[in-house]
């Protein structure tokens, strides 16, 4: 029984609460599956004009109309799932988790997602102004490097403060690729493509085991 | 200081017992919440936590709502502004004790 969390007294009530709805929230792996494919589908847009060049390195007027057409294609589809996704989310979860999971309907608290986003930013900006002068010649290769080091200071503190102990590891592979993608000699053409596809999919396919093992476990029912 | 210390007398004993004040802080934190999910947070018993519900909602600190989903009966629980209230009070005593 999680009273065992109350037996510090100095605990504050309402961060054992909060560290319980984060834990609840990614117990069913669809919020790494939709983390996942948010950053596919990043690294698919970033990875658009590396691909055409590397591609088609000579280049056409009607090359050039196909690729603006592919790209607004795959701007539209970033939006529609941003703005969908969450709604399909919560639809799945109310049709087969709800008996498994419960039902809850979390509070949106603005200005602490706001601190969060702030605190963000601020860790990554130091990070991505070091990392640009650390690789005058490649800012691409430095600004990946920043973001795999922001990603896993994000990610180890999921892990932390929810116990969502894959996110350590998703942590841990954030910060691996962003130093490999720092100290390789190999030539990589569109870096944070790289680390956006890689973390995305192994998100993606962790995701879908912890779904898989959370629906074949039996579903309680309140009576 | 032992102003502070006895202000604990005064202190909610609705909300001081363990499993009610993890009910408390975990609907402090969320819009609703169903019994499920309660019961699975808190890791209560279904026997338990129904009496602690109970309980609060006696004391007006929550409001409970029961209905129906298909079949099966479906419980939403809520805090209320009183018992908001009654926990905020409570954290400003154990803070300023402690």
């Amino acid at each position: 029984m999680p009273i065992s969390f109350f037996r510090s007294m100095t605990a504050d009530p309402s961060t054992i609460a909060e560290r319980l709805v984060v834990k609840a929230k990614f117990r069913d792996g669809l919020q790494d599956i939709y983390i996942g494919l948010t950053f596919v589908l990043c690294a698919a847009v970033e990875a658009l004009p590396y691909a055409k060049r590397a591609i088609f390195p000579q280049g056409s007027t009607a090359l050039d109309v196909a690729f603006i057409v592919i790209s607004i294609v795959l701007c539209s589809l970033f939006v529609v799932y941003t703005v969908r996704s969450k709604g399909a989310a919560k639809w799945v979860r109310e049709r087969y988790l709800i008996e498994r999971s419960g039902y809850v309907e979390q509070k949106l608290n603005k200005r602490k997602l706001l601190r969060y986003f702030l605190v963000a930013f601020a860790a990554f900006l130091p990070l991505a102004i070091a990392a640009l002068f650390l690789f005058p010649a490649h800012s691409d290769r430095g600004l990946s490097t920043a973001t795999g080091l922001m990603f896993c200071g994000l990610d180890a503190w999921i892990a932390w403060f929810g116990r969502v102990f894959r996110f350590a590891i998703y942590s841990v592979l954030s910060a691996a690729s962003a130093i490999f993608l720092a100290v390789t000699s190999i030539d990589i053409a569109a870096p944070l493509s790289i680390f956006f596809a890689f973390l995305g999919l192994v998100m993606v396919f962790s995701g879908f085991i912890v779904l898989l093992l959370f629906i074949r476990r039996p579903a309680e029912r309140e009576a | 200081m032992s102003k502070k210390i006895q202000g604990l007398a005064e202190i909610d004993r609705i909300i001081h017992e363990p499993a009610r004040l993890m009910i408390i802080a975990l609907l402090a934190t969320v819009n609703e919440a169903d019994f499920q999910y309660l019961h699975l947070a808190t890791g209560l018993t279904k026997g338990n936590l129904s009496v602690h519900l109970s309980k609060l909602e006696e004391a007006a600190y929550i409001v409970i709502e029961k209905s129906f989903r298909g079949k099966y009966p479906l419980t939403i629980c809520r805090l209320t502004g009183q018992g908001r209230e009654a926990f905020d009070n409570y954290r400003k005593v154990i803070k300023a004790a402690l």
